[in-house]
């Protein structure tokens, strides 16, 4: 399995865009997602969001599934898993929480390696937070 | 493989979805929903029901508890309570405007603490009158608590200490997962509030 993963190495790494009032608010965090040779897609991922005097700090894997939307276009549903850290004033809480994500990916018509170009959505269950991470980034695929 | 892949989502969403730690991210400890209706015993001095009910939204929320209207600020990480702000000088009312106090510091995070002290002053009649107000929460605790409504798992449990110039106030209070106040105990007068029945606006 993990020969085969390295094989069918394709690599799509992203950040957050801005998306907050301020910068403080805004999620920032960066996402590396190995696209399997059976079009099983890996990600790891590690975001941070920041409020006035609350903070939330997420790191986990994923895994999900490559479909073809139209030509090069494909998506990606996955679900992950994640440690989560939130901390108030110095005092915080860890445990585990799932995540989900779905990726848009177009794949540049490029020989080898093919470019690609995409955003993920993920959403993080933070009842305080009410904020969607939005990751957009470029990768290649060999 | 495909099996394998299968099961292994299964398992982190079943897991994942029920765990502890991720019903405290997902919860909302105040549900301050217009509709929102609680119903509590009130054991002190004397037995009887109190309602609490969120009546209206326009900025702040009109709550009423036991036929007595509050304001409610719901801000983002904090839960303040909008009221005038007096005291009795030389027997009448000195007002010092209205005040954004704190209540509650959302999330809750175990083992988190806070205070906040208001010092206002004004001139009245030529006197400078003060007054202080001192609020302070401490010994967040994650625990399990039954009370008359039921069993409730990922409550916490607070201590609020409200001195107001020589008054002091010290009560615990218990929150549970999207529901909000099911237990409350002041111990000044031994009055204790427990959840009888909570309903939940309509959709």
């Amino acid at each position: 399995m993990i020969l085969n993963l390295l094989i069918g190495l394709g690599i799509f790494a992203s950040s957050s865009m801005p998306q907050g009032e301020t910068s403080i608010d805004t999620p920032s965090g960066i996402s590396i997602e190995c696209n399997h040779r059976y079009y099983i897609d890996y990600s790891f991922m590690a975001s941070f969001y920041r409020g006035d005097n609350y903070q939330v700090g997420i790191y986990g894997v994923g895994a999900g599934k490559e479909f073809g939307l139209w030509n090069s276009l494909k998506i990606f549903p996955e679900v992950g898993f994640t440690v989560m850290e939130r901390e108030r004033s110095g005092v915080g809480e860890k445990g585990f929480s799932p995540v989900f994500s779905i990726r848009f990916l177009y794949l540049l018509p490029s020989g080898g390696p093919r470019f690609q170009v995409g955003f993920t959505l993920k959403e993080i269950f933070d009842e305080e937070i009410g904020i969607d991470f939005l990751d957009i980034g470029i990768g290649f695929r060999l | 493989m495909k099996k394998l892949a299968l099961t292994f989502l299964i398992l982190v969403l079943v897991s994942g979805c029920s765990n502890p730690f991720s019903i405290r991210m997902c919860a909302d400890y105040f549900p301050l929903q217009v509709g929102n209706k609680w119903v509590y015993n009130v054991e002190g001095e004397a037995s009887f029901e109190a309602e609490i009910e969120v009546m209206n939204y326009d900025t702040l929320y009109t709550v009423a508890v036991g036929g007595e209207e509050m304001l409610i600020e719901r801000r983002a990480g904090e839960v303040n309570i909008v009221h005038e702000l007096t005291t009795t000088y030389l027997g009448e009312e000195v007002s010092f405007g209205t005040i954004h106090e704190p209540y509650l510091s959302l999330p809750f995070i175990e083992n988190n603490n806070w205070e906040r002290e208001f010092k206002p002053s004004t001139v009245y009649r030529g006197d400078t009158v003060r007054k202080s107000l001192f609020i302070a929460v401490d010994s967040v605790k994650i625990t399990t608590l039954t009370v008359p409504s039921g069993k409730f798992n990922e409550a916490y449990c607070i201590r609020r200490t409200r001195i107001e110039d020589e008054d002091s106030l010290i009560s615990y209070e218990w929150y549970a997962p999207n529901v909000g106040l099911i237990r409350k105990e002041t111990l000044l007068d031994s009055v204790t509030w427990e959840l009888e029945d909570f309903t939940p606006h309509e959709e």
